[in-house]
């Protein structure tokens, strides 16, 4: 579809890539001008072709199609029956279509004998079985060379080891090839590259404790291997630190001083990030930073990007010294003088220093923002992804403004920085604090203009921040987004949150009807008793189940007699009197008189009998009175007299 | 009255203790506070970094003339006791009288003072100048105090809002020794014990005043202090008037309205009216003498509550949500809520690049290298995984057919823009296309210049020339086999006429 939406523009957008690809436009057009006009005096200048790449065209093409927040994503059916909303089922959906994608494969896999037609020239690796490896394989050297080119790790270990058992030569440097494979990965796999949804929605827990496979292949490898230079120890101590391996790591640092060997700039990189490992108070450890980057000074290693994200990783692991906001700054300036520019990871490990939960406010954010404000990025290290979901974190949290809020926004909607949001876990979590802080801050009627931008497609609100919504459509009794609020939750499954049902009656229980307002007036009415048959007719079998308070069944009561359903209020009355057991606490009593009144008024003896006798059971003070008013209106059955006379006794109905 | 009293026994706990936490019972001997008003030290100390002007300066002043005056004195007393022989007692009586009610409540403060000392910090009450207190003098103290309640609360009727003044206002009359002639007949009995207390006093070896004292109070500022005190006494009468009724009813109601201890709550918000409106009276000497007053002064302080270190990887999520539900009211108070307005630049702008540098590398030396050496990468199959998982990293589901389009063309699975038929024929790369279709020079040297089989084979090169499945090769071995076949027909074709004979 977006195909389509987008043609007409693409076909533009061709015409004035063409233009200026310029072999149109002077090669051919100025020819045939000046053909016309002056022949003798003008040169043809041909320009050189300027080489694209295979896909320049198409991301040209894919600029020109912004992403269309009135649609479901482009992976989702765009059918209004088969649209996702919540996010469960956002997530079922999208890793189901994965799912049936890994099962295809996996038959082919599995089933490679079958597919050995191969009429295709050039040949398309993709889509044909990927080789197995077997002892029986016949394997080299360049299998393994091959295997490790595509950062196969499992597959170039077994032709490792099948290598070993069939006491195939190997060189040392493919050996030093698969030692840098196995100490990156850690002996294992990668997520598959065609894993995108799985990949997405990966939550990216940061393990903070040693995984690196002690005595493994890459320690096996660095054995064998007959001369070991610093690419050797390069490899290992990096693969360690990565998977904090600490006190190896060092130990072969301290090795490769002893023996003079020369280490690179990455490798020094590598160990400052852990260097808060090896020491405990805060000013050891950048005592260690420091000498580290001497060390790499003296030795004349060039530092990098990664030298000063390490640094200020390491910093930002003691953070809450003191000296650290300074030490950060005189670093930045430092690498700024050396003509290296900080990634979006670099402001990340600046807001974590200086924001912190208990420090003091820091505006550095804005200070970030002012310097890179209309700047796109482009990924350059991990951590690059953890900084737009931190940056509005701290608007929210830290600095507390909307303003500073949207200016993070706003870069991340310039050119493709949208790329460097992360995975859904921290899209979401943006959004969430997005919301947080627009609805704190903005008047209902502002916030619901943002609201109905990016909701349900861009982000659907957890249950947290709806409570914040209905809050505050609650207080500012903007009850004209209760219907579409209520409609929202329905599919976001909010309805079996307590919770926020709790909030929808309270906000409802304000309302009272104009005669202008009939038509959200009846919408209430609905909504109020939607939420009666829901919860009524939950499945029991639920883990998550709203029960009954008597506040829930109070506002519900309140609602629909002032919505004019009486006869669904005295409904609810009548099972709340019934079922009391399934009711916590009791109905207050404003909702009991609010009831009473109408009943009286409509001279429903039997439903007026009802309330007062719960209320005195309720231990509402205000129940005799109700009686004795009942009384006076109504003229009583005998049974409802009896009724009355049997809990109140005899007196007080003949007293007046 | 009594909360000022309170706030300012608090205060005056705290600076001399040096910001020490003291159990709440203290407070109380100094004004007969109800037990719950002690109000809790961190409050008390929120008050005073605020007030330190205003509030602190008071308190130490206080305390300060006290410690020497007593010193003096009681050397003085107990001097008179021992020229005093036994039996002119009643003598000594009548000289003790006319002193001894604003001396024993000079005592009284010092007393409290020392008190605090002794059951709480000795080490302190050095640093202040131990008085020799003993047993007996602490029943002289209690004995007098009802005494002193009647003078004070005469005092404190016409200015209840400071303690402090009464006290001052005492220590005046004391330093100018001016006799106060009383002929209570009630106090006789109370004198009596106070002379026998001296006189074993007298006997009783005095603790040695440590040298410390005289160091900290240096004499020239007693002065100061006191040409202060007479320009606070002016001001002091006007500053009762300053709370009106309606504000102190208000202060009622919200104090109830706030529910809890009401009482307290109240006598808090009154405290911190006052102090406000002394505020306005007070004239800026304070300034210099708190800073004066600190200079002789150990100040012990709290230790500063450990911060929690926080877990080192920081997450992302911490506060978020569902990590740990909270209820909306807790939430709110730990984040307030946030307003529309633009957040006033309250504080200095963070520089990122214009603090001074770390100095550890040399700039200078690193352009040069960079001009020189193209750097090679140490471990090639570390950088080529770093950057696919980079790339990985920020890969995302497809937003739109396009973008699924770049996905497959890298992943080699769709032609490559911008067209090209021969994409990905590697082998037919190095064979130019006249190779392909120019094929009649495969004829030469074999084949009739005309007749049936030239025309024949024409016809088979212009045919292998349009087939596009086949290479270049194979087509040559099409010829080459129609060559062998009419080699090996050479006689029949021959006999037939197909061939002409070359005669």
């Amino acid at each position: 579809m977006s195909v389509n939406l987008s043609s007409r523009t693409s076909i533009r957008l061709l015409h004035s890539l063409m233009k200026r690809s310029s072999v149109y436009s002077t090669g051919i057009l100025h020819h045939g001008l000046t053909t016309s006009s002056q022949l003798s005096t003008d040169k043809i200048i041909v320009p050189n072709r300027i080489p694209r790449s295979s896909t320049a065209i198409l991301e040209a093409l894919a600029s020109t199609v912004s992403r269309d927040t009135s649609g479901p994503h482009y992976k989702y059916h765009d059918d209004p029956y088969l649209t996702p909303a919540s996010n469960l089922v956002k997530r079922t959906f999208s890793l189901s279509k994965e799912a049936g994608r890994k099962a295809a494969r996996c038959i082919r896999d599995e089933n490679a004998s079958l597919f050995t037609h191969r009429p295709d020239d050039p040949f398309i690796e993709d889509f044909f079985p990927k080789t197995s490896y077997t002892e029986e394989s016949n394997v080299s050297e360049e299998t393994l060379h091959d295997l490790i080119q595509k950062c196969s790790v499992s597959d170039a270990i077994t032709v490792y080891h099948i290598c070993k058992s069939k006491a195939v030569e190997l060189s040392d440097k493919v050996r030093q090839e698969l030692l840098e494979l196995v100490s990156y990965y850690n002996c294992e796999d990668p997520l598959d590259k065609d894993w995108v949804e799985e990949r997405w929605y990966r939550q990216g827990v940061l393990t903070v404790r040693k995984t690196w496979k002690d005595n493994g292949l890459a320690e096996e490898l660095f054995e064998s291997l007959s001369n070991r230079g610093p690419a050797a120890y390069s490899a290992l101590i990096r693969g360690m630190a990565q998977y904090l391996q600490v006190d190896r790591a060092w130990q072969l640092y301290q090795e490769c001083r002893e023996k003079d060997i020369p280490l690179d700039a990455h490798t020094y990189n590598s160990l400052i990030r852990v260097a808060s490992y090896l020491r405990d108070a805060f000013e050891l450890r950048w005592q260690l930073v420091k000498e580290l980057l001497t060390t790499m000074a003296e030795s004349g290693i060039d530092p990098n990007l990664g030298t000063l994200n390490s640094t200020l990783e390491a910093l930002g692991q003691v953070a809450s010294w003191r000296q650290a906001r300074q030490i950060s700054l005189q670093v930045l300036a430092e690498f700024n003088s050396l003509g290296i520019q900080p990634s979006l990871a670099s402001y990340y490990y600046l807001l974590t220093i200086h924001c912190r939960e208990r420090g003091p406010i820091s505006h550095i954010l804005i200070d970030i923002l002012d310097h890179i404000e209309g700047k796109e990025f482009s990924v350059e290290d991990p951590k690059d992804t953890f900084f737009f979901v931190t940056a509005m974190g701290i608007s929210r949290n830290h600095v507390q403004s909307l303003d500073v809020a949207r200016r993070v926004d706003d870069l991340l909607h310039t050119g493709s920085n949208y790329d460097l949001i992360g995975d859904s876990y921290k899209e979401s979590i943006y959004y969430r604090h997005y919301f947080g802080l627009a609805c704190s801050s903005l008047t209902i009627d502002d916030f619901m203009l943002l609201y109905q931008e990016l909701v349900p497609h861009i982000y659907t609100p957890e249950p947290g921040v709806m409570g914040e919504v209905l809050r505050s459509v609650g207080v500012q009794e903007a009850f004209e987004y209760l219907p579409q609020l209520w409609s929202d939750m329905i599919v976001f499954d909010h309805t079996n949150q307590e919770r926020l049902v709790t909030l929808v009656l309270s906000a409802l229980s304000k309302y009272r009807p104009s005669q202008e307002q009939e038509q959200l007036t009846r919408q209430l009415a609905d909504i109020a008793w939607d939420i009666w048959t829901r919860v009524q007719g939950q499945d029991e079998t639920r883990r998550q189940k709203v029960s009954w308070t008597g506040q829930m069944i109070g506002d519900l009561i309140t609602t629909l007699v002032y919505c004019g359903e009486y006869g669904k209020a005295s409904e609810v009355m009548k099972e709340a009197n019934t079922n009391a057991h399934n009711v916590l606490g009791a109905i207050p009593i404003t909702s009991l008189h609010t009831l009473n009144e109408v009943a009286v008024d409509k001279k429903d003896a039997d439903i007026a009998v009802s309330i007062v006798i719960y209320a005195l059971d309720a231990g509402h003070q205000e129940a005799g009175e109700m009686a004795k008013q009942l009384q006076s209106k109504l003229t009583l059955s005998t049974q409802n007299r009896a009724k009355l006379s049997s809990v109140f006794g005899s007196e007080l109905l003949s007293s007046p | 009255m009594m909360a000022a009293a309170l706030r300012l026994s608090a205060a005056l706990r705290l600076v001399l203790n040096g910001y020490a936490v003291r159990p709440q019972h203290h407070a109380r001997a100094f004004c007969k506070a109800p037990p719950d008003d002690a109000k809790p030290v961190e409050e008390v100390k929120e008050s005073l970094t605020k007030k330190q002007q205003e509030n602190g300066d008071k308190v130490i002043i206080l305390q300060r003339p006290e410690d020497s005056l007593i010193d003096e004195k009681l050397q003085q007393n107990t001097k008179k006791c021992e020229e005093t022989p036994m039996k002119d007692r009643p003598q000594a009586f009548e000289n003790d009288k006319e002193e001894k009610p604003e001396q024993s409540y000079d005592k009284k403060i010092i007393f409290q003072v020392n008190h605090d000392h002794h059951t709480n910090e000795r080490q302190e009450a050095s640093q202040m100048g131990e008085l020799p207190v003993t047993e007996g003098k602490h029943d002289i103290n209690t004995d007098f105090s009802c005494n002193e309640k009647q003078v004070r609360s005469e005092d404190e009727l016409t200015m209840p809002q400071d303690v402090t003044v009464s006290a001052s206002k005492e220590e005046q009359v004391v330093k100018e020794h001016s006799p106060v002639e009383k002929s209570d007949d009630r106090r006789a009995t109370a004198q009596k014990k106070l002379h026998d207390l001296l006189t074993s006093l007298a006997s009783a070896d005095p603790i040695p005043v440590e040298p410390m004292v005289r160091l900290s109070r240096p004499k020239a500022r007693q002065k100061k202090t006191g040409t202060f005190k007479e320009q606070k006494k002016a001001t002091e009468q006007p500053t009762e008037s300053v709370i009106e009724p309606e504000l102190v009813l208000a202060t009622k109601e919200v104090a109830e309205s706030l529910g809890g201890d009401v009482e307290t709550t109240e006598s808090e918000l009154l405290s911190t009216l006052r102090l406000h409106s002394t505020s306005t009276s007070c004239d800026d000497k304070p300034a210099i003498q708190l800073s004066d007053l600190f200079v002789g002064m150990k100040v012990e302080r709290n230790p500063r509550k450990p911060v929690k270190d926080l877990p080192r990887h920081k997450r992302y999520d911490q506060d978020t949500q569902q990590s740990s539900p909270r209820s909306g009211v807790e939430y709110q108070k730990m984040w307030p809520r946030a307003t529309g307005r633009p957040v006033p630049r309250t504080l200095a702008r963070v520089e990122l690049f214009g603090t001074e540098h770390l100095d550890i590398f040399n700039a200078k030396s690193l352009e040069c290298k960079k001009e020189a050496v193209p750097t090679s990468t140490l471990l090639p199959v570390w950088e080529v995984a770093h950057k696919w998982e980079l790339q990985q990293s920020v890969s995302h589901p497809n937003d739109n057919a396009f973008t699924e389009m770049i996905q497959w063309t890298k992943q080699g699975k769709l032609w490559t823009f911008p067209i090209n038929n021969e994409v990905g024929l590697e082998e037919e790369k190095s064979v130019g296309f006249h190779e392909h279709i120019f094929l009649e020079q495969h004829l030469e040297g074999w084949c009739p210049r005309r007749g049936p089989i030239r025309h024949f084979m024409e016809l088979v090169c212009t045919g292998l020339s349009k087939n596009p499945h086949l290479t270049v090769e194979r087509k040559q071995a099409h010829i080459q086999w129609y060559k062998n076949y009419f080699a090996e027909k050479e006689e029949i074709l021959k006999e037939i006429g197909a061939i002409e004979t070359s005669q």
